[in-house]
């Protein structure tokens, strides 16, 4: 498990972090929507350390330091970062001996901040200011009065935040493809409008029941249409593709941030998703080639094991 | 991409005022939604010559009731209904009434029009800006419909058309809900 430690107000940071700099940063917690979206509705900019606990599942470690380093590097002055597995506290807390001393450590009441005795992987303070110093771009933009979240490019990286969402958008490409014409390009059309119509659920608020479970369950299905090669006649399939489609556009709607560009995110997104699908589209080309077949349908077990993992919460 | 919707109106230091209106379609991302929504459209039935030309006029009336202070200023949202619209019926690709094309095409181009009034007051200079807005929309509408009409000799352009028209839809509905959130 990882926690993450911020410091949060700006003035704060600015009285004791001159030699770093700020880095705007935004982390969406999907497993709890709202904590989140009231965290971010009262802060918008933060400096972040990342601390890295040992948790139970030690190998799934490595893999969130990877990311957050990726995320550091490529995108936290432009983008805004998806991530499940982020824990957020928000409660002030005394500095611990393992934590960078800039850090306030916080805690959401009812959700609790796992601590291990020795931690495996720690973001250091010398290796934290190059981190800052790295995304310190990021500043310019959090003082010119708008979101980091606006604009084309935040709201194209933030359909490529979520490997469930990508796989099953993957997917749906495929599954066309193998479907054929006029299926190939009707899921296509049909998934990024019912997606925005989710999308547009999610954004005021209209609540839909288990929407991640049904977000792994399109992973599941589409993967396993995928590997057996199903074609049901073209309006099951657009059926199938529109059901999933809500989910995937609620869990992003309910996520969007309150955008200072609301168009160019909205074309980024939709943008993102669509290339997203095409893909899906271009591997399902493959299948012209009998050992293409077999990469595709092989490629639909990969989204269905996945799928499956996002719902036993593995991944 | 880094259009916004509030430089969209803004003006380029430099280039003169017919230039600046001119330009001013295609700084303007939701226009921009409109008019190639708009473009795919016509193109999509290859005879649009009376459905441009209601376009133009539209454009023309929308531009003039921004100074005539008739009508008040136009909601940031209300061309994104146009474009999702528009984008509806490239997606859906069915063949409509020839009347349903030119309500379309008469509304958006007054909503164009209407979302195009220049921050000056009226005078030379606004009127200056509104005709190299009028022109602007004009080759531009022209353009996209002229090369969208080459769509279907290819099926491949033909559901590249439909994608795109289901992507201005679901932008037009995102950005809808975003802006009813704020």
């Amino acid at each position: 498990m990882v926690a993450v430690n911020y410091a949060a107000p700006e003035r704060d940071l600015n009285r004791r972090m001159d030699s770093v700099g700020l880095v705007s940063f935004r982390v969406v917690n999907i497993k709890d929507a709202n904590a989140t979206q009231r965290w971010m509705t009262h802060q918008t900019q933060f400096l972040v350390a990342v601390k890295f606990h040992r948790g139970k599942k030690g190998g799934q470690t490595s893999n969130h330091l990877n990311f957050i380093r990726f995320c550091f590097k490529k995108f936290l002055p432009i983008g805004s970062i998806r991530c499940r597995t982020l824990e957020f506290c928000s409660q002030v807390d005394n500095h611990s001996r393992t934590s960078p001393p800039i850090m306030m450590t916080h805690h959401i009441p009812g959700q609790q901040c796992l601590e291990s005795s020795r931690p495996q992987w720690r973001i250091t303070s010398p290796l934290l200011t190059i981190l800052l110093i790295l995304g310190g771009g990021a500043t310019t933009h959090a003082h010119s009065g708008t979101d980091t979240a606006a604009g084309f490019i935040s709201g194209f990286v933030h359909p490529l935040f979520g490997l469930d969402h990508i796989v099953a958008m993957v997917a749906v490409g495929l599954w066309g493809a193998f479907l054929g014409a006029p299926a190939v390009w009707m899921l296509p059309v049909i998934f990024p409008m019912v997606m925005a119509f989710g999308g547009a659920l999610g954004v005021i608020g209209v609540h839909i029941p288990a929407v991640e479970t049904g977000i792994a369950l399109s992973g599941i299905i589409l993967g396993i249409l995928v590997l057996f090669a199903v074609k049901p006649p073209h309006w099951i399939a657009a059926i199938v593709v529109g059901f999933f489609a809500i989910f995937h556009g609620h869990a992003h709607g309910s996520e969007l941030p309150s955008a200072a560009s609301p168009l160019t995110f909205s074309i980024g997104f939709v943008t993102s998703t669509g290339l997203l699908h095409l893909g899906g589209i271009g591997l399902g080309l493959l299948t012209r080639w009998p050992w293409g077949k077999t990469v595709i349908r092989a490629s639909g077990a990969i989204i269905a094991s996945i799928g499956f993992c996002f719902l036993m919460h593995w991944l | 991409m880094y259009l916004h919707p509030f430089i969209a109106h803004g003006s380029i230091d430099g280039i003169g005022e017919l230039w600046n209106g001119l330009l001013h379609p295609l700084r303007s991302p939701s226009q921009l939604l409109v008019i190639t929504g708009l473009g795919l459209y016509a193109g999509q039935r290859l005879r649009f010559k009376n459905e441009i030309a209601f376009f133009i006029i539209c454009v023309g009336l929308g531009l003039a009731c921004t100074q005539s202070a008739l009508i008040p200023e136009i909601s940031m949202g209300v061309p994104c209904v146009a474009s999702a619209v528009v984008g509806a019926m490239v997606a859906l690709r069915r063949p409509f009434p020839k009347a349903v094309g030119l309500i379309v095409f008469s509304g958006s181009g007054f909503i164009v029009g209407w979302d195009s009034a220049p921050e000056v007051s009226p005078g030379w200079t606004s009127l200056k800006i509104l005709a190299g807005t009028w022109i602007g929309v004009g080759v531009l509408i022209l353009n996209l419909a002229n090369y969208a009409s080459m769509v279907p000799k290819k099926a491949w352009l033909k559901i590249g058309a439909r994608v795109l028209g289901s992507w201005i839809t679901a932008i037009s509905a995102l950005y809808l809900a975003l802006l009813v959130k704020r």
